[in-house]
């Protein structure tokens, strides 16, 4: 009995201790698209689904608002899977550094952000989140993050012998994900970007079909933006995107725009909605934008928000 | 708790070294401590549930054996009552409501709710992990008891731990009253050898899951997420690999819980017995499921008549089984769908072979040959019935046969990785050659026993496998949901 101990010890220490090599080695390098959203105690954030996940670039906002004095660092904490929640709100609250009173907050909601499946209902929409990123690990700020690698990441781990290499897609360290996709490229042709916009258009067609707009993440929204108002300035944006896009939006939600600017009145944030600049930014598949029109974005956004810190606007 | 989780490795050898180390007397209470605690992990609230049904059991049991005949009855409908009702409740209420909905509206008779309203309603309800299991081995109980094949257990604690022993509390095997209680009696010695049959079916049962199972669903994921995206090929791959990550997925939680079990010395059911092999529905459904199916056919089937029937009796038995089946898979029409087309394939079967007997036999086609042709049927009926109890709606299904055939180019490749693709074959042929070599119950023997090098560099290379290969997608057990 004494030897089947010491082998099954010993057999456990070795794949343990393998383990915990491979895991380790894959945090010194790229790990995955999201991964670095949660490396860092954050002072800011831009919160949302991937179309602020891609589409607001962290860096410009903390220069160009840097007079402010505003919290640092500023981290993209958007993914596709962070529907308004009390997950979601829970992962935020922890990511923020305790002493954070002078944040900046950008809520990027479109209505893809509040619907959950037809028929679903609060506890089941509660424990379908905690099955997100969001909801699987409780450790959002270290570097590494081994809470990160060993729950959410869903690749084998050979893959640390061959490092991915993005030719299009660059993530941040401050979690915005920059995709390069363009034209001019050699390999990405008009033709491609036209195919994938009519890819995106047939999936929020399926979507429509089997999701509805949710009082809950309504409400979970509310009480992300009472959270954050004690940590900071909040604003919610819509993110442009491309008209049709916008257009199937609207189909499914008609009084959106008017819905937010209310709720954002009642708690006395700005909203700010950019859904409908017409054409002044490129997305790759009608509803991301691509790395130029991101920073060009950015940079809007930057100025617009500062403009209304100095009280220029919307007083 | 998921076996494949990390909770479970520090989970699992506490529960091994508390039960050798404490006396044989109280190891049940230990047993049932952990079992609650395993079950509680996941919704701690559904364990009421669990109780209510140990109870009610236990009470009937006890009352069945002690009264007069004429009462017995009353007691075994009032266990079939609660437990049959809480099955329904929790996971046919929502699906029956919303299936008259739908009749309601489609004659525009009900109005059409676009809003969640946030209130609770039906659509609240969690579906307890487990239930379908733990209800039909309860129910079990209670009719064996009623027909006297079982004295009823006096003991409380070692009913409850019959109804939560955790290993198969949540997706089985379906175990009887008549094979387990009694091994919770017994004064089990710790034994090395038992312990290392159950480790190392507990590391096979890892590997199919995480390594192999977990891989083919990927791709499978990747072809349901949307079959008007993709055409032909990839669908029919993935059509081939959804039976192969069912029962890799299945018989891997089955070897796991048997493993378990077996370090504390006791020994579960057998699941599975090559059912990939099967070279015939009849065969198939004998091979697959085991605990589960005989528990149709024990409880349901024989009641109804078994074999001995006239023919239309005999289909119209067959088909309310295989309706249970289906739902009992799921509260969806694609489940019953998929069961009753089980159905019509068995039916068919059994109605021409006769004469299927005698054309082979004047045509001098060898048994071989016959096995061959009816195993390609059976596997390839079995892979198309499945579309419908992978997918989410008759529609998705259909929609996926449709485009299935649709084969307008040769792009196979829809995870943008061949040498994954390439794996999942190999990995298929692997896993089906120790199959057909040891069975799903031998795997052992590979090991035990074996020259120390050989083990060693097993050991070793199933260290490596595990590490670099495993796809760490957490994803619950298939039959998990059930």
């Amino acid at each position: 009995m004494r030897k089947f101990l010491i082998n099954i010890s010993v057999f456990c220490l070795v794949l343990m201790g393998f383990y915990s090599y491979f895991v380790h080695k894959l945090s010194q390098g790229y790990v995955d698209w999201y991964y670095n959203k949660f490396t860092q105690e954050a002072g800011g954030l831009i919160m949302g689904l991937s179309r602020a996940d891609q589409g607001i670039a962290p860096y410009i906002l903390e220069k160009e608002l840097e007079e402010f004095d505003m919290g640092q660092p500023i981290v993209n904490f958007a993914t596709n899977q962070s529907s308004f929640g009390k997950v979601y709100l829970n992962a935020i609250q922890k990511k923020l550094k305790g002493t954070s009173d002078n944040g900046l907050f950008i809520l990027a909601i479109s209505p893809g952000s509040f619907t959950a499946p037809e028929g679903m209902g609060v506890e089941n929409i509660l424990n379908f989140d905690k099955k997100t990123v969001m909801g699987k690990i409780n450790n959002f700020t270290s570097a590494p993050n081994y809470d990160y690698i060993t729950n959410c990441y869903a690749q084998p781990l050979y893959n640390v012998f061959y490092p991915n290499t993005w030719q299009y897609h660059m993530p941040h360290l401050s979690g915005w994900n920059e995709v390069k996709a363009q034209t001019e490229s050699d390999t990405i042709t008009k033709s491609d970007i036209s195919h994938w916009k009519s890819l995106t258009l047939r999936k929020y067609r399926q979507k429509i079909k089997i999701e509805r707009i949710s009082q809950y993440r309504i409400d979970s929204f509310v009480d992300i933006i009472q959270y954050l108002k004690t940590k900071g300035k909040v604003f919610v944006i819509r993110l442009p995107a491309d008209s049709d896009i916008i257009a199937m939006e609207d189909d499914l939600w008609g009084e959106f725009d008017k819905k937010f600017d209310s709720i954002s009145k009642k708690h006395q944030v700005l909203y700010l909605n950019y859904s409908k600049l017409p054409n002044e930014y490129k997305t790759y598949d009608g509803s991301h934008l691509i790395s130029k029109s991101a920073k060009k974005f950015s940079y809007k956004l930057s100025r617009d928000i500062s403009k209304i810190l100095k009280g220029e606007v919307y007083k | 708790m998921l076996f494949n989780s990390f909770e479970f490795l520090l989970f699992f050898p506490v529960v091994v070294f508390g039960f050798y180390l404490i006396t044989s007397k109280y190891r049940w209470l230990w047993l049932l401590s952990a079992s609650y605690y395993f079950y509680m992990v996941h919704e701690p609230t559904l364990l009421l549930l669990l109780l209510i049904s140990t109870l009610i059991d236990f009470y009937c049991g006890l009352k069945i054996a002690n009264v007069k005949e004429s009462i017995k009855k009353w007691f075994l409908g009032l266990s079939i009552l609660v437990n049959i009702g809480l099955l329904f409740t929790f996971k046919y209420l929502s699906f029956f409501t919303s299936s008259i909905s739908q009749i309601f509206n489609y004659f525009g008779l009900a109005p059409d709710h676009g809003m969640n309203a946030g209130s609770y309603s039906v659509s609240d309800l969690i579906l307890p992990i487990g239930i379908s299991f733990y209800t039909f081995q309860t129910l079990s109980y209670s009719i064996d008891v009623y027909r006297g094949t079982i004295v009823p257990e006096k003991h409380l604690g070692r009913f409850a731990l019959f109804v939560a022993f955790f290993p198969q509390l949540v997706a089985g095997p379906i175990e009887r009253a008549g094979r387990l209680l009694p091994q919770f009696k017994e004064r089990i010695i710790a034994n090395p050898e038992s312990i290392k049959k159950g480790l190392i079916l507990i590391a096979w049962g890892f590997f199919l899951k995480v390594v192999v199972a977990d891989r083919l669903g990927v791709y499978v994921d990747g072809a349901h997420s949307d079959p008007e995206l993709y055409h032909g090929l990839p669908l029919l791959i993935s059509t081939f690999f959804f039976p192969l990550q069912l029962y890799y997925d299945f018989s891997a939680y089955t070897a796991i819980a048997i493993g378990v079990a077996h370090t504390m010395g006791y020994n579960l059911m057998h699941n599975f017995n090559k059912p990939l092999f099967a070279t015939s529905s009849a065969s198939f459904w004998n091979r697959w499921h085991i605990s589960f199916m005989l528990w149709l056919k024990d409880y349901l089937y024989k009641p109804m008549g078994g074999y001995i029937v006239k023919k239309p009796i005999l289909i119209r038995n067959v088909l309310i089984i295989f309706f249970i089946v289906g739902l009992w898979h799921g509260a969806n029409w694609t489940f019953v769908i998929w069961g009753l087309l089980s159905a019509f394939l068995l039916i068919v079967e059994a109605a021409t072979s006769r004469i299927r007997r005698k054309v082979f036999s004047r045509l001098g086609i060898a048994k071989g040959i016959v096995n061959v042709g009816g195993w390609i049927i059976t596997m390839s009926y079995l892979m198309f019935s499945l579309v419908f109890f992978r997918s989410p709606s008759i529609e998705h299904a259909l929609l996926y046969l449709e485009n299935m055939f649709l084969i307008t180019n040769l792009h196979i490749n829809i995870l943008g990785n061949y040498f994954e693709l390439g794996l999942c074959f190999l990995l298929i042929l692997s896993v089906q050659w120790v199959h057909f070599i040891k069975g799903n119950n031998r795997i052992h023997e590979f090991v035990i026993n074996k020259p120390l090098l050989k083990r060693w560099t097993l050991y070793t290379s199933y260290i490596i496998i595990i590490v670099l290969f495993a796809i760490n997608r957490q994803h619950t057990f298939i039959y998990f949901q059930f």
